[in-house]
């Protein structure tokens, strides 16, 4: 974090062959003053105020580095562009008055201020980081805590607005890229399995249990009556298992010819397409995963296809490239095309 | 309202995502919501069709509402809800709900989580959570107790507060204080 200005989504870490990225979210609330729903307008401007200062106060330096964006300064395209680097849902965005977001430099530390709770703690980290993250969130929760002293119940925990996020308030989330399961087409029977252990499994982008570019969100359902560090120790036992039958699978799979001449290819068109759809880059990008996993794309590292992944996101790119508007869509997927062969060059 | 991904079932959320580059606002029903994972759930009302449906308001309801209603409503002091309001919304008013409405609240928490009580982070003392008993409390006891501890942090930060003049604050470490200490007394 502190030798590099790169942010979290262009590296990759531990078990990055299939763990693309860590998530861990925490809700809190303040006491005496309703949730966001029921908030009048002084309300939500006093619990900004509040977790301003606290932040800026705040006792742990992680703290007091994050920058404080008030959501009504801020673009439509760079709030569209928030939710595209997971730092925002949709939901925070299509409303920004009374709303604040507070951000590391390198993006790893989001806080929602009024979502669907008044703090949601956000940290994301590359690769499968469970721990890790879940103590940089510890700190930041304790800073926060120490001025704001969170809405708490001795049986209850935290308490929230929605009664699924209540106990630890905690949400933790690994994002898996698991090609070989999908073309298995086992995918809908191993989320009915993991939905009776509490976990829920979901594609990333695209509708219900199929997902462009074999991308799943697997988290914990549960929240009370399991302690943060058993709901991440659930959490990375069936996520092993997941890994190592993912892994099987896909060096079954790619001892076929077809196979392997469809990664090759894929890698091909990306490095030489003129035009460029998202889902299509996803799809392509999924097979040089497959293929770098393997040994057959050693050359293209992890980092690179990560990255890609956030970088041409619609909101993303026209904003990186200087567009106040979204570029329109013919001059995207050209653009896209370009930047995809530019990294794979 | 019909669902806009099935055509068939009523449309009770509405969702928003974000699809190239814009802003999707749909309807759908609960169970085309639970499918794509992006639904907000009620969970006092449950789902039909869905595996694990959290809590039937008609079934738990019914009883209740087919009797007398009582003439007054119990509100919220804090937010004013009335706990119909809670299960029509699914969410819950504001911290001081789960006290108000603690006892009609169990039941589908319950549901939801299988457990009725917390065992990870405390923020007010982490000494509830290493201390299975009371024999080891008195045994181990040597200096300070944690919520001596915390008595005195919080004094020093009420006197922090009156210092910056911040006497809102000031008031909520002062009750926060006699509260620790009645609890010491009991
Ligand atoms: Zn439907
Ligand atoms: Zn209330």
């Amino acid at each position: 974090m502190i030798h590099t200005n790169r942010k979290w989504y262009e590296k990759h870490g531990p078990q990055g062959d299939v763990v693309i990225s860590t998530r861990i979210r925490l809700a809190r609330n303040l006491p005496k003053i309703p949730f966001p729903e029921r908030m009048s307008q002084k309300q939500r401007e006093q619990v900004e105020a509040a977790v301003h200062k606290a932040v800026e106060h705040g006792s742990a330096a992680i703290a007091q580095s994050l920058r404080y964006v008030n959501m009504q300064d801020v673009s439509r395209i760079e709030a569209i562009s928030m939710v595209e680097r997971h730092l925002a849902s949709p939901d925070f965005i299509s409303q920004t008055s009374g709303r604040a977001l507070l951000l590391a430099a390198d993006e790893s530390i989001s806080v929602m201020v009024n979502e669907e709770d008044h703090v949601r703690m956000q940290i994301m980290m590359e690769g499968m980081n469970l721990e890790k993250a879940y103590q940089i969130a510890s700190v930041l929760d304790d800073s926060l805590n120490s001025s704001l002293h969170f809405a708490f119940h001795k049986d209850l925990g935290y308490l929230t607005q929605c009664p699924t996020n209540l106990g630890t308030g905690m949400r933790a989330s690994l994002m898996l890229h698991l090609p070989a399961l999908q073309e298995s087409g086992i995918m809908n029977r191993i989320a009915g399995n993991l939905s009776k252990l509490g976990l829920a499994l979901r594609g990333t982008y695209g509708e219900g249990t199929h997902s462009v570019g074999a991308l799943y969100q697997l988290s914990n359902q549960v929240s009370l009556g399991l302690s943060e560090t058993e709901a991440i120790a659930n959490l990375s036992t069936i996520v092993m298992q997941l890994m190592d039958q993912e892994r099987k699978a896909r060096q079954q799979m790619v001892r076929e010819v077809d196979k392997q001449d469809q990664i090759f290819r894929s890698a091909a068109i990306l490095k030489s397409a003129r035009v460029l759809s998202t889902d299509e880059m996803m799809k392509l990008l999924s097979h040089v995963r497959v293929g770098i996993a393997c040994g057959l794309l050693s050359e293209i590292p992890y980092d690179t296809v990560n990255a890609l992944m956030i970088r041409t996101q619609p909101a993303t790119m026209s904003l990186a490239y200087g567009h106040e508007d979204a570029i329109p869509v013919q001059e995207r997927d050209t653009l896209r095309a370009k930047i995809v062969a530019k990294a794979l060059a | 309202m019909i669902c806009q991904s099935c055509g068939k079932h009523q449309a009770t959320t509405h969702v928003k995502t974000v699809i190239n580059g814009t802003v999707t606002e749909r309807n759908l029903c609960a169970e085309c919501a639970q499918k794509e994972g992006i639904g907000t759930w009620n969970p006092f009302q449950g789902f039909s069709g869905f595996e694990n449906p959290f809590f039937s308001l008609s079934n738990l309801f019914g009883s209740f509402l087919g009797s007398s209603l009582p003439e007054t409503v119990t509100r919220c002091p804090v937010c004013g809800s009335s706990f119909h309001d809670i299960s029509e919304s699914g969410k819950v008013g504001c911290s001081e709900c789960y006290d108000v409405f603690y006892e009609q609240l169990l039941p589908s928490i319950q549901r939801l989580h299988g457990s009725p009580s917390h065992t990870g982070k405390n923020p007010t003392s982490q000494a509830m959570q290493v201390m299975p008993n009371a024999e080891l409390t008195i045994s181990e006891q040597k200096g300070p107790s944690q919520e001596e501890q915390q008595i005195a942090q919080y004094e020093k930060e009420m006197q922090q507060a009156i210092a910056k003049q911040d006497f809102e604050q000031a008031a909520v470490l002062r009750d926060r204080i006699r509260e620790l200490k009645q609890k010491g007394e009991k």
